[in-house]
């Protein structure tokens, strides 16, 4: 018997197709209840066709690109999954250190995830928080999920946090039409329920820019305190929620939310605030740092170049030095453009 | 650097045109790799545009020497650490 799992994330909406429904885990589950349909929707935009089985399957396919664990000091983008995530998986207990030990036996020790083709297909692989290999064409007809447990059975944030961020990186590269970046974001109601981004390398301040407005703007909602989907729709920027939190969880029990962009910031701690407007060539410097690109695809990174710069040319761009204290709120609202 | 070597762009970077500067992003096949975009300024992005597989590093030079005031021996020596940079990141060959 099939069953149909219906997500929804960036305004895309996947049937995830299933012999088993996902099993609860409610230690993670509450962060994906917003991203998961309770209604069956008219249409979906692709399918998942998901199986659960109980080992890796070598495929000697070419590997494209892949990620290794010891990850670079400085503005480099960490293209693995939440750091969250992955202190979750080390409390999973015995389970996960099995699943742990399945995927290094597999992959090596220090790989993460890679990308690779397999015939006429790209193969994904690896795992944080599970282990899945992952087949697609690059027209997204055919995606096929193998959740790799011992279990015969999946949980959301197998799929969650396993490959879908690394899927969605490469589809909307690929389409040209969104961006996953590591920043934070607020929507605020008091500026017309436009949208900001707070972009910045690790320890740059997102989650405590996340923090201050949860705190004290009571008309603001976070989208995400580390990752979030840039897509543009109908000659509008729209900034979305993800579930791919940071250190701070607490507005993804709210219902999932986006906004207009109204101001882009490059964020660094400071000893006072200060804002300053900057040209798209220095922004696009700054901005580079903290985007999730597929570094290993021409046309996809051909295609999210152009949308960056559509982006830059078309929002205020900001250097923006902040103070942690919630003065930061009303400087950003009165900033002019 | 032999000055009658024809230098050919490769495909392993892209490149981005933003005002007179062109940014270079190349490829990677591991996260170990990816550490730099490269910018170009406009004399570098000048050298760059005329990187096409027909024109000789001589011929390259003589037309930038038309456009920019500066003397040879100063160009040659910014083109042939230009093409060495643009060689270590496989951008040309």
């Amino acid at each position: 018997m099939k069953h149909f799992t219906y997500l929804q994330i960036a305004g895309l909406i996947i049937r995830v197709t299933s012999q088993n429904l996902p099993n609860l885990d409610r230690r993670s589950d509450w962060r994906y209840q917003n991203f998961v349909l309770k209604k069956t929707p008219k249409k979906f935009d692709f399918e998942f066709n998901l199986k659960v089985r109980d080992n890796y399957i070598d495929y000697n396919s070419k590997i494209l690109f892949q990620t290794e664990r010891e990850q670079p000091k400085s503005s480099k983008p960490d293209l693995s999954s939440g750091r969250r995530e992955q202190e979750l998986f080390q409390k999973d207990g015995e389970g996960a250190g099995k699943q742990r030990e399945q995927k290094e036996q597999y992959l090596g020790k220090d790989i993460d995830w890679r990308i690779s083709r397999h015939k006429e297909r790209f193969l994904i692989e690896g795992g944080t928080s599970g282990n899945f290999q992952v087949f697609f064409d690059n027209k997204f007809q055919r995606i096929d999920i193998f959740i790799v447990n011992q279990d015969n059975q999946w949980k959301l944030a197998e799929l969650f946090v396993g490959f879908l961020q690394i899927f969605l990186i490469y589809y909307l590269a690929n389409k040209g039409d969104g961006l996953v970046v590591h920043s934070a974001a607020i929507k605020d109601r008091q500026k017309k329920d436009k949208g900001y981004l707070f972009a910045g390398i690790s320890q740059a301040g997102k989650t405590t820019t996340s923090r201050i407005w949860h705190k004290h703007a009571k008309d603001a909602q976070i989208l995400n305190d580390d990752r979030i989907i840039i897509r543009k729709e109908k000659g509008k920027f729209y900034l979305y929620s993800t579930p791919w939190h940071g250190d701070f969880s607490d507005y993804l029990k709210d219902p999932i939310k986006r906004a207009e962009i109204g101001k882009l910031f490059f964020i660094c701690h400071s000893k006072k605030n200060k804002a300053e407007k900057v040209l798209p060539r220095e922004f696009f410097n700054l901005f580079f740092q903290s985007l999730f690109l597929p570094f290993w695809d021409k046309e996809g990174l051909k295609k999210e170049f152009n949308f960056i710069m559509d982006l830059i040319l078309s929002v205020p761009c900001y250097k923006f030095g902040f103070k942690n204290d919630k003065k930061i709120i009303n400087y950003i609202r009165r900033i002019k453009e | 650097m032999d000055s009658k070597k024809i230098l050919k762009k490769t495909d392993k970077v892209v490149t981005r045109k933003i005002e007179d500067e062109v940014i270079l992003l190349p490829l990677s096949k591991s996260s170990k790799d990816l550490n730099y975009i490269y910018t170009l300024n406009q004399t570098a992005a000048d050298f760059w545009d005329r990187i096409n597989g027909k024109k000789s590093i001589d011929k390259i030079k003589e037309e930038l020497l038309s456009i920019y005031e500066v003397d040879d021996k100063t160009l040659t020596k910014q083109m042939n650490d230009l093409a060495k940079d643009l060689k270590s990141i496989e951008a040309i060959k």
